[in-house]
């Protein structure tokens, strides 16, 4: 069992890269998104709101399906790792925008008022009232959701990116021992999860400013995951 | 080409049917997940806790493949659509328990004290007070669910299901066009999902009218 685990590292590896690069490209993406859908043009707004519904409504493997076995039709043509990136980028942006949406009209619009009683600029203001304020709305619920990525990184077995899934399922056919090592695959999936989701509980803790509702029936829900 | 309304049609049958019995799976097993996260015996609440994080700790693709592989080495047959229910049902009870308990611990805690204050017996509590007013919350929460299953079944196109994403690979394979055949994919997705979210809502909006409270 031990022995598997060893086997299945780089694999690992490669999920976590995996997930950062989806991140650093997907949580931008879905910033620019949930910023239109609040405060962008109504024509903005439209088309945002329809790219974000068909990201959430298409499954993650038929988008990467569509990249890796579509765009060559049209000329573009990624390798694997490249498509996977760019089809969770894509789901990510979408998954995420209503999270930055939210957070930014949560802001009250006395604060938008102050700003601008002190003269800050547009800039100005989202940098310095704004984003302070939504990033503590936004943390918990966006590291959670890098566990959803995290795990939908399995998706690119698919495309035969050797990831903790594709490791697992490859060296277990060479060795005629799939299950256990599909066993010990999830058992590095559950691990993490847990651990960035209990990550995810403390930093909720942390920043949660008390709302005197909740105080009040000293009951706090959790989120409802996606 | 082999993207025809009539194989269209067959592997949206497919999709449909994993997608039912998942869910029926689900939404039974949910309620069981449910009340045991809420049992008042420390047993049942560790065993339902566990249940709950494990299932959802690991990616839906990994459950899949150990489901399905791991049966057909016991020695059992188990066909890869049967392998699809089991697995997405199995994956569905621990996020469906999640909403439900989600939605009827979403009530203020005085509901709770006042139906114990009345002395009302748990069951007669649940139907009379509780559940008519977290059916809304749970029903959005598990149309929401639903269309997650629904995306979900796609990845049974991996084990060798028939459904709307292996149609669509077999016709690349096949050389069709790629970018038709996962457009066409992704819009019938799209459509069910829409779908879905209808259902959801108008089941919502109905519960709602049944229990409001006439005020006035």
């Amino acid at each position: 069992m031990i022995n598997n685990f060893q086997e299945l590292l780089p694999g690992y590896a490669l999920s976590l890269a995996l997930t950062t690069v989806t991140l650093g490209l997907g949580l931008p993406l879905g910033l620019l998104a949930g910023l239109s859908l609040a405060r962008g043009p109504k024509v903005l707004r439209t088309i945002v709101a329809g790219v974000v519904e068909v990201g959430r409504g298409v499954p993650a493997l038929v988008t990467l399906y569509l990249i890796y076995f579509g765009l060559p039709s049209v000329g573009i043509v990624l390798e694997a790792f490249a498509a996977v990136v760019a089809g969770f980028a894509f789901t990510t942006a979408a998954l995420t925008a209503d999270i930055f949406r939210t957070a930014i009209t949560a802001i009250p619009q006395g604060q938008y008022e102050a700003a601008e009683a002190l003269a800050l600029g547009r800039w100005a203001t989202f940098r310095r009232i704004v984003a302070p304020q939504a990033l503590r709305i936004v943390v918990p619920p966006v590291v959670g959701f890098s566990v959803i990525v995290f795990q939908g990184t399995a998706l690119a077995f698919s495309l035969g990116l050797q990831e903790l899934m594709g490791l697992a399922y490859s060296l277990g056919t060479q060795q005629f021992n799939v299950v256990p090592l599909l066993l010990a695959a999830g058992v590095l999936y559950l691990a993490t999860t847990l651990i960035v989701s209990a990550m995810a509980r403390f930093i909720e803790r942390r920043t949660t400013t008390t709302v005197p509702s909740v105080k009040q029936s000293g009951r706090v829900t959790p989120p409802v995951p996606a | 080409m082999i993207l025809t309304p009539s194989s269209l049609l067959a592997a949206a049958v497919l999709t449909s049917t994993m997608f039912i019995g998942a869910f029926i799976i689900s939404v039974i097993g949910g309620v069981f997940v449910a009340a045991g996260r809420r049992s008042r015996l420390a047993v049942v609440r560790v065993s339902a806790t566990l249940w709950v994080n494990v299932v959802r700790g690991v990616p839906p693709l990994v459950w899949l493949f150990i489901i399905f592989f791991g049966i057909s080495i016991s020695g059992n047959r188990l066909t890869a659509m049967a392998a699809g229910i089991v697995a997405f049902g199995i994956i569905g009870t621990a996020y469906l328990g999640e909403t439900f308990r989600a939605g009827i611990e979403s009530l203020p805690a005085g509901q709770f004290d006042a139906v114990k204050g009345l002395g009302l017996p748990s069951w007669a509590a649940m139907r009379l007070i509780i559940l008519p007013q977290a059916l809304p919350i749970i029903i959005a929460g598990t149309a929401s669910y639903a269309i997650n299953l629904l995306k979900e079944t796609a990845l049974a196109s991996l084990i060798g299901v028939q459904e709307i994403t292996y149609l669509s690979n077999l016709t690349v394979n096949r050389g069709g066009n790629g970018l038709i055949a996962f457009t066409v994919a992704g819009a019938i997705y799209l459509l069910l999902s829409l779908i879905l979210g209808m259902g959801g809502r108008f089941l919502g909006a109905k519960i709602e009218r049944k229990f409001s409270v006439r005020t006035a």
